[in-house]
């Protein structure tokens, strides 16, 4: 299909024109949205992506309606189905909201009210847009006319509990469904949510010769509760009718993403407006939400207003992208076009921070490469393969770096790694492979760390925790973690790798001493944690600091930034006054901070900024080893990109050894030397990071590596 | 639930002991003898004082005594006032009044608090907002003799309104001055409650989500704000009625409450133990009831709470 015959065809269903946001304080207009321009068709998908503050969020609120605060639309047009919604009253808004343009929102553990079980808040989006699930006006109409209405998105009837379980009991009379049989009729059908054509092609499929004549008589419509249920199945929620009746805090993040989406699409609006819906969620989840919801939005005719900071993301679930910076529209064009040949500084910028986009090893001329024995060079394997394999496809390569990149590339002479970039191209495996040796990943951890004392080294490290029961004195038990033993050579980067709830964060918290293990030694520099006296603690305190993920909840807001860094030098008795001050001016100088800084409070400063002075906190008394607990997992890309290549730098220069703890694996693949992979308390696999990225040996890990975002990019 | 609530109850039990040690301790240690004041300007007869000292247990030590108050309080027997009248009248007398004038002041702060607080959140930074907050504070500035001493002037004398003060004759008419008074300084700060926590809740994202989804602005307000933004104003309240019964001593001495403040406060007067120890216990007692449905409360608002 060409695209002038689609546009003939498919006028636009949103058009937003020189579109104009502005917040007003007291002492300032700050303008968010500066003449932006996008246009979306019906049943199409865009994406507008963008760091934190670059107006994308507003710009979807702004179509919605719901600005917050004193944000109001200055300027532009937004014509919604031709209608303008720009100065529309607060009424017709209400009309159109839910039932025309639905939200998903970010955050899903602060989008559902706590005190209202989840059925009923999605009974309300039904109620608000007057949605009649009985359909039992239609009823007497669709008999007479036939399918002819069924399947337009009001003539729907769907089946009831009473109507599935009479059906499933003629069936089983009849033997078309035998007892054994109710499981897959279960999968097929469900309450609230089948419709009477998918019940009638159902039963086709099964051989009933009536089939058309049981569809009518026993789908006749869905009352409130099984509609409510039905959608939440229709969401990819298992046992919804029984979820329906939960509260919040009962469901999990991915749940409750999945309820959010119910909810958005209850009313089957034409625009559904996702806003980070997922960036809140772990890989897996995210990839099986993004997933369900493509799908669901495709067989709906829903077209999709898809907001990231990540353009892997944005490219792999939207047709077209809208790079905006700074309020402005920079660049807008078809997903692989924006990522191939980006026209404006500030696209490629993003591409090269994007994790999902890049797996990169953040290198900058370690003077000790790990594994110097080996040879193993590891490099930017996925970027210059990109460019090599764009060249060889004829295509203008349009990303900078790419000659600078090459650069880099160290193919060891008489390898077989002269065929590289034909193998990045479509599998996006690494260019290094050594001299001779075996395959780079096979290496053992002696044979990677040859060279590298062991800084950590943990033993059958366990920790159950207790569960409160609902009796006094009752409990179940957790374990939390089950036998972990892990090794850390001094000088690389271990990551340790897993979902929320694998345990990667207790075996943080146990490796810092904050945390008693249940059983199991850690040793640190050959000697056991558990055994430190309490003068010997207080030293091992100073050789091992954490940084934190959330970088607005760990610095403390009443103190300045250099209370803040100066505060651990005070505790450890380090020097007089001066000689502290210029301790954290070295430090704040290590991670490019100005020393001007010292001044401000943490809440003047931005997440990047904040993130960089817990890192400058726990340099300050140069410790041996650094336990990172998803240090960067809350920051933007950007930034995100900036703090890694920080830790980068300072590994180099100041030979510290990094635990690095996150579910992120594009990150790890950025830093990490040797990776462990956890999975319900235990590691399942461990291996260098070109091992295991590579050749996975475990179906976990596969899943991860699966998960990341872009991944599934035909760019390169 | 019913693990919970049998160990709040219980919980009583050491709670009720501590009180009453704590209090009858304190009577013990005041000076002064009280058997000399009894006779006032007269002169003492040993005797008659040796045999009233025996009366009242006043010859024995004082864990004696504290015994011997509980093993009467056990039996239902509260003991007698040096007056000669049984404790348990005077409590009789006094409580249902006092629960009156709380309850008349709970109802006030709540009504008056919660109404002004939700309007001022809903418009917070408007001119109902900014006159809300700085009255409240006037409010809470000012000492409560003074606000009674100004409504009696204004109310019962200058426009006859309603009695200048309560005497013998309490009717909820006379109780209704007192009443305001004693909610005065509690409802101002319901008010700033209730307006922060509606203002708060107004900004949450789950407000926002509801918007989304189409409905009104008048369910947004009722459904998902009020609901959530009341759940820390229901349990202030919950707790303040203890305060509001033991805090009316000052309320009760301005208006001539005949109820538990005038009594406690003559029976401190007289050193009078056992009166002033059953009447702060059941103050106690009162204070730890209305913690516990204050908790029960806060479930029953709060799915996320679970009472273990």
């Amino acid at each position: 299909m060409s695209p002038l015959s689609a546009d003939a065809a498919n006028p636009p269903l949103l058009k937003v024109r020189g579109l104009e946001v502005a917040f007003r304080s007291r002492r300032q207009v700050v303008h968010a949205v500066r003449g932006a321009n996008l246009e979306l068709r019906a049943g199409h998908t865009i994406a507008i992506v963008g760091e934190s503050g670059s107006g994308k969020s507003t710009t979807a609120h702004a179509i919605i309606g719901l600005l917050p605060g004193t944000g109001r639309v200055t300027g532009g047009s937004i014509l919604f189905k031709g209608r303008e919604l720009v100065g529309l009253r607060k009424r017709d808004y209400v009309a159109l909201r839910g039932s025309e343009i639905g939200l998903v929102p970010q955050d899903p553990m602060s989008n559902l009210n706590p005190v209202y079980r989840i059925g009923a808040q999605i009974r309300e989006a039904l109620k608000a847009n007057g949605i009649d699930v009985s359909r039992s006006s239609y009823n007497a109409l669709v008999d007479l006319v036939g399918h002819g209405i069924e399947d337009t998105p009001d003539g729907r009837l769907y089946l009831s509990r009473h109507g599935y379980h009479s059906l499933l009991e003629e069936l089983e009379q009849r033997g078309a469904v035998k007892p054994d049989q109710e499981g897959a009729f279960k999968t097929a059908l469900k309450v609230g949510f089948s419709t009477r054509m998918e019940v009638q092609a159902y039963l086709q499929d099964l051989g009933v010769a009536d089939a058309d004549r049981l569809a009518r008589m026993y789908v006749t419509g869905s009352n409130m509760n099984e509609r409510v249920a039905g959608l939440l199945s229709e969401a990819g929620l298992p046992d919804a009718a029984r979820r329906a009746r939960q509260y919040p805090h009962e469901f999990s993040g991915g749940m409750r993403q999945r309820a959010l989406i119910a909810m958005a699409l209850a009313a089957r609006p034409d625009l559904l407006i996702a806003d980070e819906p997922t960036s809140a969620l772990d890989v897996t989840v995210q990839r099986q939400i993004l997933d369900h919801l493509g799908t669901l939005t495709r067989e709906l005719g829903t077209a999709v207003l898809f907001i990231t900071h990540d353009l892997g993301l944005a490219a792999e679930r939207a047709e077209r992208l809208v790079v905006m910076y700074k309020g402005r529209v920079v660049e807008a064009g078809p997903s692989l076009e924006v990522l191939t040949e980006p026209r404006h500084a500030y696209t490629r910028r993003l591409i090269d921070a994007a994790p999902s986009l890049s797996s990169r090893r953040i290198q900058l001329g370690r003077q000790e490469s790990f594994a110097s024995g080996g040879a193993v060079q590891v490099d930017d394997a996925g970027r210059t393969g990109g460019a090599a394999a764009a060249a060889a496809a004829g295509e203008p390569v349009g990303i900078a770096e790419a000659t600078s990149a090459k650069a880099d590339v160290s193919v060891p002479a008489g390898g077989p790694a002269s065929a590289a970039p034909a193998q990045a191209a479509t599998a996006k495996v690494d260019v290094s492979v050594p001299t001779g040796g075996p395959a780079s990943g096979a290496l053992t951890f002696e044979e990677a760390t040859a060279g590298h004392a062991v800084v950590l080294e943990t033993h059958d490290l366990t920790r159950r925790f207790r569960i409160r029961g609902s009796r006094p004195g009752a409990y179940t038990e957790f374990l939390a973690v089950d036998g972990v033993s892990l090794k850390v050579a001094r000088g690389t980067t271990a990551a340790l790798v897993g979902e929320s709830g694998s345990g990667k964060s207790t075996v943080a918290n146990m490796i810092l001493s904050l945390l008693a293990p249940s059983s199991g030694t850690i040793l640190f520099n050959g000697v056991d944690e558990a055994t430190l006296t309490k003068r010997e603690r207080f030293e091992f305190r100073r050789r091992v600091q954490p940084v934190f993920q959330d970088p607005y909840g760990s610095l403390d807001p009443m103190f300045s930034i250099y209370r803040i860094i100066e505060e651990p030098l005070r505790v450890h008795h380090y020097g007089n006054r001066a000689k502290r001050e210029a301790r954290v001016r070295e430090v704040l100088d290590a991670v490019a901070l100005p020393a001007g800084m010292m001044r401000r409070y943490p809440n003047e400063l931005s997440g990047g900024q904040r993130q960089r002075v817990a890192v400058a906190r726990a340099l300050a008394l140069g410790p041996e080893l650094m336990v990172l607990d998803e240090a960067v997992s809350a920051l933007d890309v950007l930034v995100q990109a900036q703090v890694l290549d920080l830790l980068a730098r300072l590994q180099r220069d100041m030979g510290l050894t990094y635990f690095f703890i996150t579910h992120d694996l594009a990150v790890v693949r950025q830093i990490a030397d040797w990776v462990f992979v956890m999975e319900k308390g235990r590691i399942v696999e461990e291996g260098t990071t070109d091992r295991v990225f590579d050749a996975p040996a475990q179906p976990y890990t596969k899943a991860l590596l699966d998960a990341i975002p872009g991944g599934s990019l035909n760019l390169f | 639930m019913g693990w919970y609530i049998g160990r709040r109850l219980l919980q009583m039990i050491p709670v009720f002991l501590g009180a009453t040690l704590l209090v009858y301790a304190m009577v013990f240690l005041l000076p002064g003898d009280p058997i000399v004041a009894m006779f006032g300007e007269r002169q003492v007869n040993a005797a008659v004082a040796n045999q009233l000292r025996a009366q009242y247990h006043l010859d024995k030590p004082f864990i004696i005594q504290y015994l011997l108050y509980l093993k009467g309080v056990v039996t239902g027997n509260f003991g007698m006032s040096y007056s000669g009248r049984p404790v348990s009248q005077i409590v009789a007398q006094a409580y249902p009044v006092t629960v009156k004038l709380a309850v008349m002041a709970l109802c006030i702060e709540a009504i008056f608090g919660v109404v002004l607080g939700v309007i001022a959140g809903l418009r917070r930074g408007g001119w109902f907002d900014s006159t809300a907050l700085v009255l409240s504070m006037l409010l809470i500035a000012v000492p409560t003799f003074v606000m009674g001493f100004v409504l009696q002037t204004l109310l019962g004398i200058k426009l006859q309104w309603l009695p200048v003060t309560v005497g013998g004759e309490v009717s909820v008419k006379s109780l209704l001055m007192p009443a305001f008074v004693l909610a005065g300084v509690s409802m101002a700060y319901v008010l700033r409650l209730t307006r922060n926590s509606v203002a708060e809740v107004s900004t949450a994202d789950y407000v926002r989500t509801a918007t989304a989804k189409g409905l009104s602005r008048h369910t947004v307000v009722t459904k998902h704000i009020l609901r959530n933004s009341l759940i820390p104003v229901v349990t202030f309240l919950g707790a303040d009625l203890g305060n509001l019964m033991g805090g009316a001593i000052v309320t009760e001495g301005i208006f001539n409450v005949p109820g538990v403040g005038n009594a406690l406060y003559q029976a401190i007067l007289k050193s009078e133990g056992s009166t002033v120890v059953s009447l702060v216990t059941i103050l106690v007692l009162v204070f730890i009831i209305a913690n516990l449905v204050v908790d029960l409360l806060y479930a029953a608002l709060d799915p996320r709470i679970r009472l273990v």
